[in-house]
Parts: C-alpha cells; structure tokens; sequence
C-alpha cells in the first residue's frame, strides 16, 4: 500500500473532519495512520511470507512486550485544558537518551532554531508509546523494536550502543535505513519502514512546537477582523505562472 | 419531572429537534425536549486556539476521541460506552454518535447545499429508490427560510445541480485559495465547474453569534456561534421564548400508547439514576437520529402495534442509506515551495466541485443512476495536522524537503449519492441490550455496482484533475477498496421514510406517521432518498416546515 498516501488522508471536516479536521471523516487524521503504516510495510506480494523473509534477514529484535492497559483520557476529556500527562511515561533512561539522539539526527540545531530534543521531542514519544490505546500499543512494538534494531546494529558494526560511538558512524547506520532505495535491500527493508513511522512522528512532534511552527513559517490559527483576505499578492503572482507553466492560463477560475 | 405543561414532546436536540423545538415555540406552544447526552455549553467548552501540542498525542485519533482530541463529540464516536450496536453477518456498518446537547450538529462539517428538482424526483427519472413526495418548488420556500435563520455563506451560480437561493439570502462566502484556484482551473480545463462550497458559516454577524475570524477548525466546535450549531442559536434561542424546556441525560426506549393503541407519552431512563421515565404527552415528535429514532419505534412493540409502533407498512429500518465516500489525492510538484499566507480560511473547503453529469446520465452514457460531489482538501495546515509525502533522510536536507512539500498537498473527497437496496437496513437485534436494558440495533449493508461504478468513475476523475495539475499518480485502487464504509459519512437516512401511501411508507410528506396522527419523525429518517449533498439543511428545512404545519394542526385543533 501507498503510505504516504494514507498519511494524507485529511478529510473535509463534516464529519469530519477532519477531519479535519479533515478529515472530518474518518478516523485516519495524520497520526492515526502511523499505525497502519508500522504495521504494514510496503511490501508486495504474500504479505505475511515478505513480513517474515524481511524480519529474518534484518535480524529484527522483535521485542515480546506486555501492552499497557489502563485507562485513557476518556471519552469525555476536558478539551479546553488538556490533561498533561495522561498516563504514565514507560520508557527507560537508555531507550529516552537513544530517541533523543535520533531525533537530533533527523532534526538537529540549526542556528537559533532548536533540535528536535531540545523541544521535548523524547516527551512526546514515550507519551505514544506509552498510550494504553491498543493501537499505539501495536505502535509500541514496531518503534521500540526498531529502537533495539538501531542499538543491535550499531554493537554489530563498532561495539558499543548507539549513544556510545562517534557520530559519524551513527550516520553510517542511518544512512542505510533513511530512504527509499534502503527498501530494496532485504536485510533494511523492514527497519527503513520502521524508519519512515519514527521519523514522521518526530517530525510532526518537532513542528507542532512554536519553535517549529515558527520554523516552518505556519501563519495561521490567528483571527481575523474582517473578510479572510484571501491569497496574498505574492501568492497570486506566484499562481499566475504555475496556471500559464502548465497550460491552464485560459481555464482560470472566476 | 418537568414544570412545564407542554404541548409537544421532542426527543432529540440535534438538527431536527431543535429546528422543530425552535419553530414550535416561536409559534407559543410549549415544548418538552429530551436529550440523550449531557448538557453542553460550547461558549466555555470550545477549545477554540488550543494547539495539536497541548494535546494528549498531538491531538491524534484514539479509541476514546476517534476524529482526534479537540473533536466536539462527547461519550460518544463510533462507539458510546455501553451503547454497542452490532451487524449481521458479512455486513460492515459504523454509526456515529454523540451523548450531549445539540447532538453531532456540534461538530458537523457545516457543509449546507440544497437538494434540487433532480433530487427529489430521482425514481421517476431511472426507476429507482423512491420519489419524494413534494416537488422542489413546494420546498424552496422553506429552505430560504432555514438559509436566512442557520445562516449560509455561498453563492448563486445557476449550475445545474445547485439551486439558487434568492438575493439577499446566503452571505458572502470567503475567498478562494491558491491549491483551490488551480484546482478550479484544472477541472476547468476537463469541463467541470468548481464552485464555492455554501457552509453554515456565518461570514456577517446574525443574532447573538457572531461572523468567522477564520481560525480554530469548526470541528471542534464554535464557542462564537460562527460555525452553526444548535447549541449556540436554536437551542437558546427558543429557550428565550420561556416555552422550552430542556431534560438531559434523558436516553428514550421507547413511545407509549394506550389501550386503544394510541400514542400517550415515552419512556425514558434516566441516566443519572438508571431508572425508567414515563412521561405523557399530546404529542410526540421523534428526532433521535434516523437510526436512533427507528431503534425506539421498533422497541415501542405493543400488542396493539405488534411489528413495532408506526410500523404498518414494514418499513422502518428499511431504506437505510448513507453517502457513498472515497478520498483520493496526491502531491503537486507545482505547489512546492510557494509563497506562505494564511490559508486557514474558515478551516474548510472554500471551492468544491459540484455534480456536473446529469446531462451525461440522461443520455445514458454513464453506467450509474446518482450524482456525487468533490470536496477539496488543501493547503498550509496547521503543523500538527500535516505531515508532508514520503520524507527522505536526515537532518537539514529533512527540514528543508519537509518545509518546500508544506502545503503542497491536494486531496479529493468523493461524496455520492447511493440507490436504496433490499440489503441495507437494521433491526432490533434481540440478543444484545444496552447498559440500558435497551435492544440494540442490528445493521445490515451491501453496497451495489451503483454506488461502486460511481465510485471509479470519481476516481478516474479525480486523476485526471490531478494529473492535468501536474501530479504523478499512482495506480488507482479498486472501487470496491476505496469506497468507504456504509455509515461511515455520518449521512444515515431513511429508516422511516415519507411517501404517498401507507403501504411503501412511515410517514406523510409532514413527517407524521401514517399509523398514528400524534406522532412524527422529524429527522434523515424520513428522507426518501440520498442526494449527495449532505443532509443537515434538509434535515432542519423539513422540521421547520413540518414543525410549522404542526402548530397550525394544534391551533386548529386538529391535533
């Protein structure tokens, strides 16, 4: 299956969603989808045989864990004043120091704006895996197993755990599991996926924070007095020559 | 035990309920309504600028919130605790709900389209489902005036399949946005109009509420009374009559008769206590839910009414519908690393594309009898909510592909219109109760090569709109793949659908009941069929105009 489809699932609001919020509709807003998309790799053909062929030759660590249960946040929460920490943090410090390495990896200093833990990132994902929701607990083993893949390989290869060795042997690591050609190889495919779901939660934790937001340059979630003011001059002018590069100069909306 | 010496007993307080509470007590009759859920107060429960960071897990989807955190729902979902429904075997059914005031109109997409000529004459066109039984023009009248009370913002654009409101009526829709604009001009170029989409959205000031700021997702609620929901301006405002009370936590089992069969009250549980209401009443207007409304008709069996109360003909439950859904979209490599504004808007889609095959379907060239519509996901989301396409690498190069594919995205929701069929209905299922002691509902459903030959036709369209944009496209997925779940659209109708006879039908064309005068439905139960264009407007269209035909029945003394 296209995962980076699923992901973009944002339904119009009405149901909705968005669910929105997209969404609006069905339950698949952004997040949500990661666990289809751990659970699933992009593998065709006899899916439960590519699974297993890939595990093995990967040498995954698939880790045997107890789900957390216990309760969530409700089906009444109050939405105006978020609980803050829901439920406890499972995590071990070992687990915590290897996340925040990675996510400095995927999204470190650059000049005034902070890296991913810096923000608090590490939080974030030990409040994911740590949800007593049995699909976050599906996620749980997928994220924490290729957690001890990354420690697995990086012993492998220099020795020591991933925090241990110099940097530029853990980008070695990296390296082979952070793109797409990484999923024609056998013995990566399975991480590589396992990759993709770590990195885009990293990466939305990462912009969702204002040091983020502001990052990304979001304008947003502000009101307005007045008409929407509609697309700035910029952004028409801009538009302007995307309708003329691909032929639609005379089909222009009014 | 209520104080007031109510004239009509309305269950529900969603769209239908409250339009119906609202047009009886602006009217001076004293009205009784009960309500399932908790009181709710969107003005200090809205989580209006609360970021996806202040959120449990960023605000995603779980089992207790399944449209994410900040989602308006309350107890409820596609589950409500305690409350399962279940499905017969082979059969694939969500239903969503919500246990709280105002009911799901609380977080509705506020998507408000009117149903045209076309839609409620679709069985003498093709020979399918069942007609309506009033034309459009007996009903425009009264849309006008739920457009002129909801408050719709939109245009007048003469296509075929929209019809125009008169001047004055619908408030000025905000502007279009760039991915929207080359949206337009694609389709466009294929053939196909875009148009604004009309919302609930108030874009001027109307009573108490007042006009969009153009941030916070209407989803969640609108503690400003923009976005219109029922608890923010129908509710209080019959309220204000002083001829409306309100019970919560209310949830009904079924409608009462006497020995002679006739209907003389409901009972209800009360939630708090867990014990059985009864309550009398002259007369009683059910707006549960089409589904909901069905369950207690069919649990309302008597020995006077054997097959379930109204239920004459057989068919309550039957009909069901809901609208056919399928979401296809890709990045547009055009798109990338455009000039960032605000596109926000009023969180939803401000250009949609229409139906604009009926002149194919009546010349036959199309190998499905019902319309559907496009709604358009796009734009600068706000981070948290947006996660851009197959992200490559690490570190800087990460950032800055993540920062140019931002609002690059461009999606495409299918919503069409689905023929009734002889496998889509509910029933009491009599093995399993609520936490109530209430029957369940048992639902069945099949979708037919209708609504699947109607879906690829969408997604054949929807690639050619987004190739002609310059996307690459992957393969489409099998209809049978895309197509959403029944009931997974939330635009569950017909259970207790109107007609000309009481053989075929549940009700009259004003929602009363066939079998028993003093009894109506006033919510998408009644629908007899299900154009594509979102039921709410009709929903609250219908109760206002019936509701009105009611007063005049009880004035008279008819009733």
């Amino acid at each position: 299956m296209d995962r980076s489809m699923h992901i973009h699932q944002q339904i119009p609001m009405e149901n909705l969603p968005a669910p929105k919020q997209l969404t609006r509709r069905d339950s698949l807003k952004w997040l949500g989808v990661l666990t289809a998309g751990l659970t699933l790799p992009l593998i065709s053909g006899c899916e439960s045989i590519a699974i297993s062929t890939a595990k093995l030759a990967g040498k995954w660590p698939e880790l045997n864990l107890e789900p957390i249960t216990g309760e969530g946040y409700g089906t009444d929460p109050n939405l105006v004043s978020p609980p803050d920490s829901p439920w406890p943090l499972t995590m071990t410090p070992a687990q915590r120091a290897l996340v925040g390495r990675v996510a400095d990896i995927l999204i470190p200093r650059e000049g005034s704006t902070p890296s991913a833990s810096e923000v608090g990132v590490p939080d974030v994902l030990d409040e994911w895996i740590s949800a007593p929701y049995p699909s976050f607990q599906a996620d749980r083993v997928e994220l924490l197993s290729g957690l001890a893949w990354i420690d697995q390989e990086s012993q492998r290869r220099f020795g020591h755990v991933f925090v241990e060795i110099f940097e530029q042997q853990q980008l070695e690591i990296i390296e082979d599991i952070a793109y797409e050609e990484s999923k024609s190889n056998l013995r990566y495919v399975y991480m590589a996926n396992v990759f993709d779901g770590l990195r885009a939660l990293i990466t939305i934790a990462f912009f969702s924070t204002p040091e983020g937001i502001r990052d990304l340059g979001y304008q947003g979630n502000v009101p307005i007095v007045g008409d929407y003011p509609g697309p700035t001059t910029e952004a028409m002018n801009h538009l302007d020559g995307l309708l003329q590069e691909l032929g639609l100069g005379e089909h222009t909306y009014s | 035990m209520p104080g007031l010496d109510y004239d009509v007993l309305v269950v529900g307080s969603g769209a239908g309920g409250a339009m119906a509470a609202y047009t009886l007590t602006k009217t001076g009759k004293k009205v009784l309504m009960l309500e399932a859920g908790r009181d709710y107060d969107p003005v200090t429960e809205t989580p209006m600028f609360q970021n996806p960071r202040e959120a449990p897990l960023r605000g995603a989807p779980t089992t207790d919130k399944p449209f994410g955190f900040y989602d308006a729902t309350v107890d409820g979902g596609w589950q409500v605790p305690g409350e399962p429904y279940t499905t017969g075997s082979g059969s694939e059914f969500l239903w969503w709900r919500a246990r709280m005031l105002g009911g799901r109109t609380n977080h509705w997409g506020r998507f408000s389209l009117r149903f045209s000529e076309h839609d409620f004459k679709a069985y003498s066109r093709d020979g399918l489902g069942a007609d309506w039984p009033f034309e459009y023009g007996d009903i425009a009248p009264w849309y006008d005036k739920t457009e002129e009370l909801v408050g719709i913002c939109g245009t007048n654009t003469g296509l075929d399949d929209m019809p125009d409101s008169p001047p004055g009526v619908l408030q000025p829709p905000p502007k279009p946005r760039v991915p929207e604009l080359l949206v337009a001009a694609a389709a466009k170029k294929l053939g196909i109009s875009a148009a604004p989409m009309h919302r609930a959205v108030l874009t001027r000031p109307k009573d108490d509420r007042e006009a969009c700021f153009y941030a916070t997702p209407c989803g969640r609620g609108c503690s400003i009374g923009a976005a219109f929901q029922t608890t923010t301006s129908l509710i209080p405002m019959a309220r204000a009559t002083g001829n409306l009370e309100v019970i919560t936590d209310a949830m009904v089992r079924s409608v009462d008769v006497d020995e002679a069969g006739v209907v003389n009250g409901v009972t209800y549980i009360d939630r708090k206590t867990t014990q059985p209401v009864h309550l009398s009443a002259k007369v009683v207007i059910l707006a549960a839910s089409a589904c909901e409304s069905a369950r207690i008709l069919l649990n309302s069996r008597t020995p006077q009414h054997p097959g379930g109360l109204a239920n004459s003909s057989g068919q309550v439950g039957k009909n069901l519908m809901d609208s056919t859904g399928a979401n296809f979209g890709a990045e547009i490599p055009a798109l990338k690393g455009r000039p960032i504004y605000n596109e926000d808007g009023h969180t939803s889609n401000h250009l949609f594309i229409p139906w604009w095959g009926h002149r194919a379907q009546a010349r036959g060239e199309l190998n499905f009898a019902r319309g559907y519509h496009f709604e358009l996901s796009t734009g600068f989301k706000r981070p948290g909510s947006y996660y851009p396409a197959a992200l490559q690498g690490y570190g800087l190069d990460l950032k800055q592909q993540a920062k140019h594919d931002y609002g690059a995205y461009v999606g495409l929701a299918l919503r069409g219109e689905m023929v009734p069929n002889e496998h889509c209905y509910m029933e009491i299922d009599d093995e399993v109760t609520d936490k109530w002691g209430i029957p369940v509902t048992r639902f069945h459903w099949r979708w037919s090569e209708q609504e699947l030959n109607q879906v690829g036709h969408g997604l054949r369209t929807a690639r050619s709109i987004l190739t002609t944009m310059g996307a690459k496209v992957s393969k489409l997925p099998p209809p049978e793949e895309a197509i959403k779940k029944g009931g997974q659209i939330i635009h569950e109708v017909g259970t207790t659908r109107m007609g000309t006879s009481p053989k075929t039908s549940v009700t009259n064309h004003y929602g009363q009941t066939w079998d028993c005068s003093n009894l109506f439905v006033m919510d998408g139960g009644v629908f007899a069929s299900n154009p594509h264009k979102n039921c709410t407007l009709t929903i609250m269209t219908l109760a206002m105009r019936n509701a009105s035909w009611l007063a005049s029945q009880l004035e008279k003394g008819a009733i």
